[in-house]
């Protein structure tokens, strides 16, 4: 287990050089002058010009920019926002909580409607709760999470009036009710696909042998179906739920700029719209590594359910 | 007592004693459950327990009438505390400073925070703000002297010298702001004349300099400010203004809070402000329908019919100080050509193009960059090219380019009524034989191209002016010597316009200079430098519940939160 970990995280190394020079000259490709874009574009004197790109090493060549920005990444620092003119470290940390508490409340929302749903589905195959269950995750995979999101604005906040569609609120009960709707955008288009995960590990699990002994043996077919069929059916439902707990990270930009959370996603599109490069880069550079580590996470957790996979690596 | 002072009183009862408002609401809501289990069985069934959850909801919302109505919930978690006005802003501020304040996210919530020397009211005129009074008795001095008893929100007194620091802040190279052309580009030089006036000498006369100190380059901030928090002061402004400066939640809000030694006795009437970041224009238009927002800015063009039939929004329209229109070079063939671009300008429908593109979004121009209700406009003497297929053909045939010819248009892309403007155009000129190839660029890719100057044939943009002048939308656009990389797109050059222009700039009687402005407006237009589109509109939807503020063509400089009411007081 501690060499599988050890080595997952020094693959880290050359994956992130392979990023950063990626995101750095992807970013720089984009046209448009950054430092006009800082001051506005109509009027500025061509002294205050070349302040702005001195200041912000505009002036210097794109390979001495590079290596200038890697060599501040080594030393924690992610450099100054173009645009707002503060740390970039500071500018994440700032944002980070609310994206974190949004990914994983809409996990947990995710996870509960996904789990039951499977479940029943494969308990009660072809019924019409599993036809809806179908139709479900049919819609929620297919609508993009801006358009799940409006319809939920639209249903929720602008019809019904019962929930809030703007910012985060102010803590506690507040934040919870504030946080409720995105959630529910983001927890339901991850619902559809583990909802189908889960429906056929668990019909491929309740086809085994061991349950048609548990049958047998006269068990309650609630017991054959919590306690059996779902204990192995669990293994693809964690890993796949896993890795989309990376991707939770990717739709929350979506979510935040529609629901007004300032998060790493809403921080992240405003600061492409503006050529906020170390913004764009420091940004893209962290939700990478966190993408990472989460992944390498859930390999952890893989292991830990599944013992064949911690022994596996010996053989 | 009203039913604003009601929901004070509760959020004061709630304040002094939070556990027990709580208690209440929840022995209430205990009351009806037991109320409703008695007459409805098994009320915990799907629906009456969603009716049951949702009154939980509400019970615990915050507010002390939720137990009494459960049937409608969100009532409560949504509507707004009567004392805070929420304003909803399109994206995240830069920064909090006035140097930095030259948007339209920034400067709603800076103009609260800070003051200028001088303020613009609803007509356009200037008014005396921190400055008690003012003169400009050459063309290249102005002297400003300040009021008496002004103090910032901390309680210092306001001093001349804060007022130098606040201008050489917006000056500074190191800060490197977007407002400091404003000062620079006449070379201004500012002195100490005594404690309570101040001298600023321009090296180049300039007519629309007097506007400058009552928009954020001439806000005044405490000097220890500057001193003690340096780059860090965008996320610690302090001013004098009605509201100070609280908390921002990076990406998510802004909150202010009355500034209690405000020197406009009474004023203001609230005791909050929120402003709340949401960058999805339908999530605006939601929130001012639900209440959760009561002032916002930038609508989506299609929902603008929507929240004018909100009941409880009135929406504010009022013409910008703008142009939308299409420069053509004026440089360079085919457009070099009078014939050409007078031929152009009688093949376009512009009426049509106003019906069924622009509608509510503008006004059309009247063959002049200024608005009529600007100061200045010709736009009285002056009228829009009537659409004349025949006539345009005949100038065409007597052109240097009787045959037609190849150009490019370009446009910012995606844009609602650009772009189909842009179309319409292409479509029109076929019959002139004219093949217009459609550009389509980014923001960031126009604004290059304009700093570059290197287009081809036509570019459809926008101006607006930050001052109520006509010579905001004539100097920077028709000057010879600001051809780009300044804004003079259509690389006019006339020397009666130049003169004209140049003169007003040195001209302190005010209505021989406003005739001069007409004189070139009048010039410009037998020169067809460009196609002139429409004057964009502004729109402000402002909840019912507030009163007290106008929307003005200038209202990024306004401090509407000096002025705001609530309706029912």
């Amino acid at each position: 287990m501690a060499r599988l970990i050890v080595t997952r995280l020094l693959t880290l190394i050359p994956m992130m050089f392979l990023i950063t020079t990626v995101v750095f000259f992807l970013v720089h490709l984009i046209p448009g002058d950054p430092a006009r874009l800082m001051v506005g574009g109509a009027h500025i004197t061509p002294a205050n010009l070349e302040n702005i790109r001195k200041a912000y090493r505009l002036d210097r060549p794109l390979p001495e920019q590079y290596g200038l920005w890697v060599s501040d990444l080594l030393h924690g620092n992610l450099g100054k926002s173009y645009r707002q003119r503060t740390d970039v470290r500071t500018l994440i940390l700032d944002r980070l909580p609310i994206t974190m508490k949004l990914s994983v409340f809409s996990f947990i929302i995710s996870l509960a409607i996904a789990v039951p749903l499977g479940i029943i589905s494969a308990a009660r195959r072809n019924s019409w709760l599993d036809v809806g269950a179908t139709i479900f995750a049919l819609l929620g995979a297919s609508s993009p999470v801006f358009f799940t999101a409006i319809l939920l604005i639209l249903i929720f906040s602008f019809r019904l009036q019962w929930l809030p569609s703007i910012g985060a609120g102010d803590g506690g009960w507040d934040e919870f009710v504030h946080l409720l709707l995105p959630s529910l955008t983001l927890g339901i288009s991850l619902a559809a696909i583990t909802t189908r995960i889960t429906r056929s590990a668990m019909v491929e699990a309740l086809t085994q042998d061991y349950i048609e002994t548990a049958r047998a043996k006269g068990l309650a077919s609630r017991s054959i179906v919590l306690k059996h069929a779902l204990r192995n059916a669990l293994v693809p439902i964690v890993t796949v739920a896993g890795l989309q707990f990376g991707f939770l990270i990717v739709g929350a930009v979506l979510v935040e700029q529609t629901f007004g959370l300032g998060g790493l996603g809403s921080l992240l599109i405003q600061a492409v719209q503006v050529r906020d490069y170390p913004v764009v880069q420091g940004a893209t550079i962290f939700i990478a590594a966190l993408f990472i580590l989460i992944n390498l996470g859930v390999d952890v957790l893989y292991g830990v359910i599944d013992p064949r996979v911690r022994y596996g690596g010996r053989a | 007592m009203t039913e604003r002072d009601e929901k004070r009183a509760v959020v004061n009862d709630a304040e002094r004693d939070p556990g027990r408002a709580f208690d209440q609401r929840m022995s209430a809501y205990l009351r009806e459950m037991r109320q409703s289990t008695m007459h409805r069985r098994g009320f915990l069934r799907l629906s009456a327990g969603s009716a049951g959850a949702a009154a939980l909801l509400a019970a615990l919302g915050g507010s002390a009438e939720a137990a009494t109505r459960r049937f409608a919930p969100g009532l409560w978690v949504l509507q707004q505390d009567a004392t805070t006005v929420t304003y909803g802003l399109e994206g995240d501020v830069r920064g909090l400073e006035p140097a930095l304040s030259y948007d339209f996210t920034a400067n709603p919530v800076v103009c609260q925070i800070s003051e200028g020397l001088l303020m613009f009211d609803s007509k356009g005129a200037l008014q005396p703000l921190l400055a008690e009074k003012w003169t400009h008795p050459d063309p290249l001095t102005y002297t400003y002297t300040l009021r008496d008893g002004v103090t910032f929100s901390d309680g210092s007194p306001v001093t001349i010298d804060d007022v130098i620091a606040s201008i050489a802040r917006v000056r500074d190279p190191d800060v490197a702001g977007p407002l400091a052309w404003m000062y620079d580009t006449p070379g201004a030089e500012v002195s100490k004349t005594d404690d309570k006036t101040i001298t600023i000498k321009l090296k180049t006369a300039s007519a629309l300099f007097q506007y400058v100190v009552a928009t954020t380059a001439g806000h005044v901030i405490p000097q220890a400010a500057i001193e003690k928090y340096g780059a860090d002061l965008l996320r610690n402004p302090i001013g004098t203004g009605p509201f100070k400066f609280v908390k921002w939640d990076a990406g998510s809000e802004i909150d202010l809070e009355k500034n209690p030694t405000y020197w406009q006795q009474g004023k203001p009437a609230f005791e909050k402000m929120t402003f709340k970041i949401v960058t999805e224009g339908t999530t605006r238009v939601t929130g001012l329908k639900t209440g959760e927002l009561e002032m916002a800015t930038q609508i989506p063009p299609d929902q603008i019919a929507i929240v004018k039939a909100f009941d409880n929004v009135d929406l504010q329209i009022v013409t910008g100080y703008t142009i939308n229109g299409i420069a053509l070079r004026n440089d360079k063939p085919p457009f070099d050509d009078l014939k050409v671009r007078q031929a152009v300008n009688y093949a376009i429908d512009l009426e049509s193009i106003m019906t069924n593109i622009v509608k509510d979004e503008g006004i059309q121009a009247h063959n002049t960059t200024v608005p009529p209700e600007m100061p200045g406009s010709a736009s009285a003497e002056l009228k829009p090219i009537p659409f004349d297929l025949d006539k345009a053909k005949q100038l065409m045939a007597e052109s240097s380019q009787p045959n037609g010819f190849k150009t490019k248009l370009s446009v910012i892309a995606p844009n609602d009524i650009w772009v189909p403007q842009a179309l319409a155009i292409q479509q029109a000129l076929k019959a002139l034989n004219i093949d217009v190839e459609i550009d389509q660029l980014t923001y960031a890719d126009m604004i290059t191209l304009q700093q570059a100057g290197d287009y081809e044939g036509m570019m459809l943009f926008q101006w607006g002016s930050d001052f109520p002048d006509a010579a905001g939308n004539l100097i920077p656009l028709f000057l010879s010597k600001n051809i780009p990389p300044q804004n003079n797109h259509a690389y006019f050059k006339n020397d009666q316009v130049d003169q004209l222009l140049d003169q007003s700039e040195a001209e302190l009687d005010v209505e021989k200079r406003r005739q001069m402005l007409i004189d070139a407006q009048k010039i410009i237009s037998d020169q067809q430098p460009w196609i002139f589109l429409e004057h964009y509109n502004w729109f402000m939807p402002m909840s019912k519940s507030l009163t007290g503020y106008k929307l003005t063509a200038l209202w990024y400089w306004d401090c509407f939160g000096r002025d705001l009411k609530p309706a029912s007081a």
